[in-house]
């Protein structure tokens, strides 16, 4: 230890004894210090508490804000149903009853242009209701006797409860009453609107014709002729709500 | 100065105790043969309510009692509680200092300055104006005759910054204190 040393250490030893507790009062004082209530304490019970309650204020709130702002969770399958058409068959014009007729386009054949009809019949010698396609020279008249396209009539017996919404469809073909490219679809009169997907997820947006056949809504779409049509989505009004079955109603 | 034996006797009655029971005669010897001790150092460190920063300290000490895994590390938890306190003392007083309505500096008393010799009131003047780090560690070093290490563990900063520090608290001190105090080395 240096001079110096020595003299720091004298310094401080000196200056430490100018302090000289009471150690009975200062015990006393201590004693009276840990009764004391927790100032520390005290204060966090007046400035956390308010603030652990604003927190939670504020975090449900956020809470709710973001539940209210958060996207409805997209629902790719709402109202969409897999589309199966019963095929229509070939039957003999002069077997059928027309009881109803709707137009629904014209088209271009090899040599002439033909009017593709829908329309509703009873069948000869059965009774069973039909929800037939036909195409006839353009100009003509559906009726007994005139020319039919190739193929023409096709039909497809309606049951007497028919599936909703969609109850019959027919798509076309090459040789059929109507061309590729056209389909026409039987639907539920409630439907305002009927989309319609290819296997690609593509959307083709039906028309409706504005007249019933046998209680159905006629919907035409006109899509890409090699489109392979695959889902359906009936919507039944603005809010898109499908009504009850009527067994329930 | 004899503290080590003396911290080392007191750890090992303060390791008997029963936590939490207030009064009971190991926190009173505790408090007995540190509460001294610690004003003193509060003192040392420029509080000028050196024992009412020892009384918190030994407060501090009892709200943690019950939480203390190792009662032989207390005198040490002691230290550094009356240092922390002194430097927020000191700091206060500071900014005290500053304002119009300030104090004059504390002088030594009467009695105090006849008793002390001429070279210790210049020490102690040179003490006063050396960094608060620089004069914690002397008076750790040179008063409570500590180690590197403890006095690392009391200030929370590493053997070597301690002396470092320590290094420059001299070199200070002799700068200040001129050839005919602390010119050799």
């Amino acid at each position: 230890m240096t001079d110096l040393e020595r003299k720091l250490a004298e310094t401080l030893r000196e200056q430490a004894g100018e302090v000289t507790p009471n150690l009975d009062a200062a015990w006393a004082e201590q004693q009276r210090r840990q009764r004391r209530p927790r100032m520390a304490r005290r204060r966090l019970t007046l400035v956390v508490a308010p603030l652990a309650a604003v927190l939670v204020v504020l975090t449900s709130v956020l809470l709710v804000s973001r539940m209210n702002i958060a996207p409805a969770p997209t629902q790719p399958a709402d109202g969409i149903e897999v589309l199966n058409l019963a095929s229509f068959a070939p039957q003999p014009f002069d077997s059928l009853r027309v009881v109803d007729v709707v137009e629904l386009a014209d088209f271009a054949g090899q040599t002439d242009t033909w009017s593709a009809f829908a329309f509703a019949a009873v069948k000869a010698g059965t009774g069973d209701q039909m929800l037939c396609v036909a195409a006839v020279p353009a100009g003509q008249r559906l009726e007994a006797g005139a020319p039919q396209y190739s193929g023409s009539p096709r039909c497809k017996s309606l049951p007497v409860t028919s599936p909703r919404p969609l109850s019959a469809g027919y798509v076309g073909e090459v040789g059929g009453p109507l061309p590729p490219g056209k389909a026409v679809f039987f639907v539920d009169p409630a439907v305002q609107s009927l989309q319609l997907f290819d296997n690609n997820g593509d959307l083709t947006q039906a028309r409706v014709l504005g007249e019933r056949l046998m209680e159905n809504a006629v919907f035409l779409a006109d899509m890409p002729p090699d489109t392979k049509l695959v889902r359906f989505r009936a919507k039944y009004g603005p809010f898109s709500s499908t009504p009850k079955p009527p067994a329930s109603r | 100065m004899g503290w080590g034996a003396r911290e080392r006797g007191v750890s090992a009655s303060v390791g008997e105790s029963v936590p939490g029971d207030l009064g009971t005669p190991t926190f009173h010897a505790l408090f007995r043969d540190y509460f001294g001790q610690m004003t003193r150092l509060a003192h040392l460190l420029g509080a000028d309510d050196a024992e009412n920063v020892a009384q918190e300290a030994f407060v501090k000490l009892h709200q943690r009692w019950d939480t203390l895994t190792d009662h032989t590390r207390v005198a040490g938890y002691l230290r550094a509680t009356v240092v922390n306190m002194s430097r927020s003392r000191t700091r206060h007083l500071r900014v005290v200092r500053r304002t119009p309505q300030e104090r004059p500096p504390d002088e030594l008393s009467a009695e105090v300055t006849a008793v002390a010799n001429w070279e210790h009131q210049r020490i102690r003047a040179v003490l006063g104006k050396l960094s608060r780090r620089q004069r914690e560690v002397l008076v750790l070093r040179y008063w409570l005759d500590l180690s590197t290490a403890g006095i690392a563990e009391t200030l929370g900063i590493s053997p070597g910054t301690v002396k470092a520090t320590t290094h420059h608290a001299m070199e200070n001190l002799r700068k200040h204190l001129g050839d005919d105090l602390g010119g050799e080395r």
